[in-house]
């Protein structure tokens, strides 16, 4: 049904202002799915096309940004399906690549005199892309773009149990390559990086 | 100075009615903001009266905002935003100024 003028710019502008806005977060976010700035530029422009035109279907005063978010990853989704491009790992596999990231790190002060002294953004955003998924949305969303477990669960369409298992594993990951990296900026020492049990009381 | 050993290892004093291992088990969602507010307040107290755990809430802490903060500069470029504005323009979209994002 074809809208008359008043309600066509009513249309545009709460989409100017609700949805336009968030182009940047959804350029993140989308270039966190693809890895790759040219794939990124087409989901975001997939993304920004398809909400426009369901944007009567947006729930007035509900959070934009995490609808944006999820209409990225759909598209992020279809455009994979479409190249025949299968890069998530199957939960079996999930589990044994997060084996090893499933114990916290115990003598971390290598980690922590990065954290302090060091920019650490680009080691960090390298290694985020090189998380595999599903832990890298999880940790982009709650941890980059500060969506909650319950905005990421929708978003990824998995209960959200399944969210806190995979940020807290892809947080370990990250740790553990941050760990790595100190010892190689001479950070860490032999004792920080040796055992990766943590003593509890 | 005391002639007396060391006292045995016991069980581990609670603290905020938690111990330890509780604490730091539910340190991420504590931090997230994620947990009730009564287990927000039991880590809490936890954090506040153990010297033990108060520096992995740091170090976590720390981590944490690095992780948030290594991608705030990355934007869509200004080619990418011209090109979904004309899209958009072309589906009938009309915005108040040439350039909206």
């Amino acid at each position: 049904m074809a809208l008359s003028p008043a309600e066509q710019e009513v249309y545009d502008r709460s989409f100017e202002r609700e949805a336009l806005p968030w182009l940047d977060d959804v350029y993140r976010f989308a270039l966190s799915l693809t890895r790759n700035e040219a794939d990124a530029d087409d989901v975001v422009q997939e993304t920004f096309l398809r909400a426009y035109r369901s944007w009567h279907t947006f729930e007035r005063g509900s959070d934009a940004r995490r609808w944006l978010f999820t209409i990225c990853r759909n598209a992020f989704l279809r455009t994979r399906e479409r190249a025949r491009h299968q890069v998530d790992l199957e939960d079996g596999d999930v589990e044994s690549v997060a084996a090893q990231a499933g114990e916290a790190l115990t003598a971390r002060e290598g980690v922590d005199q990065l954290l302090t002294r060091v920019d650490l953004a680009p080691a960090l955003s390298s290694a985020i892309d090189r998380l595999a998924e599903p832990f890298r949305s999880a940790v982009v969303l709650v941890d980059v773009e500060d969506q909650s477990y319950e905005a990421a669960a929708e978003i990824l369409h998995i209960p959200i149990g399944t969210v806190r298992s995979r940020l807290f594993r892809g947080r370990r990951l990250l740790q553990h390559e941050l760990v790595n990296y100190a010892r190689d900026a001479g950070f860490a020492t032999a004792r920080s990086t040796g055992a990766d049990t943590v003593t509890h009381e | 100075m005391s002639d007396q050993p060391p006292a045995a290892p016991g069980p581990a004093p609670l603290k905020g009615g938690i111990d330890c291992r509780a604490a730091l088990d539910q340190l991420w969602e504590y931090l997230d903001g994620e947990l009730s507010p009564e287990k927000m307040e039991s880590v809490r107290t936890h954090l506040a009266l153990c010297a033990r755990c108060y520096p992995e809430h740091d170090f976590e802490k720390a981590f944490l905002e690095a992780v948030g903060n290594c991608r705030k500069d990355l934007c869509a470029s200004h080619r990418l935003k011209t090109k979904i504005m004309d899209t958009l323009h072309r589906l009938g979209f009309s915005p108040t100024r040439p350039t909206s994002v």
